[in-house]
């Protein structure tokens, strides 16, 4: 299976950097997100996820350190959780670390929400 | 959708979106085309200036004008069509203006008489709430995945981040057509220290 690295240069700010490695299960989603068409960017971290749980099925540590995103890219944000969740439940071993700068209590929020909604144990680190 | 000269003056005038039109510093002022270009141009220029006020308070100036000019972007009525798709964006217009202790963001955008109606029933749903319940009704919206590309959640993320009232005025321009305002403002309480 392929990593999957996109915006490694950050050439679009609107888009986040993605690195997703199938050898090791780390996941790191950084920067801001708030591009045009939120479908074409998530579809292939969707497409790479269920790959990763459907054939490698070891564990994910999934790292975030997104500093802004748009409501439109929240839900989508929103449905990554649910894979990880997904996986969870059926057995996988998924850690979900969210790098939080502590000034940024209106992002909180959101981890809160995120949390809540997916159900899934975010550990929230200020930074 | 041809917009006429009358509705023209309408999004140029913006007494109508803002009565305070003469006191304040304005930071943006923009009316026009609200493609990914120019978004991000006034995104720097708000971060440029707000940045030495306060982190806080430039994030949220940033995060409120993303979600108003995309929300012009996507379902103004008026439209430019400069032969490319990349370029086919919502028109509008958008001011921020600096005061002693606060920001005010100005958006305005013409919409379809159905879309005011929806707009307006939408606000009346969420004008009385309050931050948990705002929050609460985010979550469920968004945990439903419902009409996310209406705008929904653009508005109650307004309040949520703002942390202060949003405005709304729907002002008819014809049969078909109103001119959709919303306005709200930033505290410039959060300074450094905060940060």
């Amino acid at each position: 299976m392929q990593n999957l690295s996109i915006n490694q240069l950050h050439t679009d700010v609107s888009i986040p950097r993605v690195e997703f490695n199938a050898e090791t299960g780390h996941c790191l989603l950084a920067g801001e997100a708030y591009m045009e068409q939120p479908y074409v960017f998530y579809k292939p971290l969707y497409e790479w996820l269920n790959t990763y749980i459907r054939e490698v099925r070891k564990s994910i540590f999934f790292e975030v350190r997104l500093t802004y995103f748009n409501t439109s890219s929240s839900k989508f944000v929103l449905d990554i959780l649910r894979i990880l969740k997904r996986y969870e439940i059926e057995g996988g071993q998924v850690e979900l670390q969210w790098y939080l700068r502590s000034i940024d209590e209106d992002m909180r929020e959101e981890i809160e929400d995120f949390a809540l909604t997916s159900g899934l144990d975010i550990h929230v680190i200020d930074i | 959708m041809k917009i006429s000269h009358q509705h023209q003056f309408v999004l140029l005038d913006y007494k109508h979106i803002d009565t305070e039109v003469e006191h304040g510093n304005i930071l943006v002022s923009y009316k026009g085309s609200m493609n990914h270009d120019t978004l991000g141009e006034i995104s720097r220029a708000i971060r440029q200036h707000t940045n030495k006020i306060s982190l806080k308070v430039s994030r949220k100036l940033f995060a409120i004008f993303i979600e108003i000019a995309q929300n012009i972007a996507y379902y103004s009525c008026e439209r430019n069509y400069l032969g490319t798709e990349y370029y086919d964006a919502g028109i509008g217009t958008v001011i921020i203006k600096e005061y002693d202790k606060f920001y005010k963001i100005i958006a305005g955008n013409v919409v379809t008489k159905d879309d005011a109606d929806k707009i307006k029933h939408k606000f009346a749903q969420i004008a009385d709430l309050n931050r948990e319940e705002l929050r609460d009704y985010k979550r469920t919206l968004r945990g439903q995945g419902e009409e996310l590309n209406k705008g929904n959640i653009g508005l109650l993320q307004i309040i949520l981040t703002s942390h202060n009232p949003l405005h709304i005025e729907l002002i008819p321009l014809d049969e078909q057509y109103a001119f959709y305002c919303l306005s709200t403002n930033v505290d410039k309480s959060y300074t450094h220290t905060d940060d």
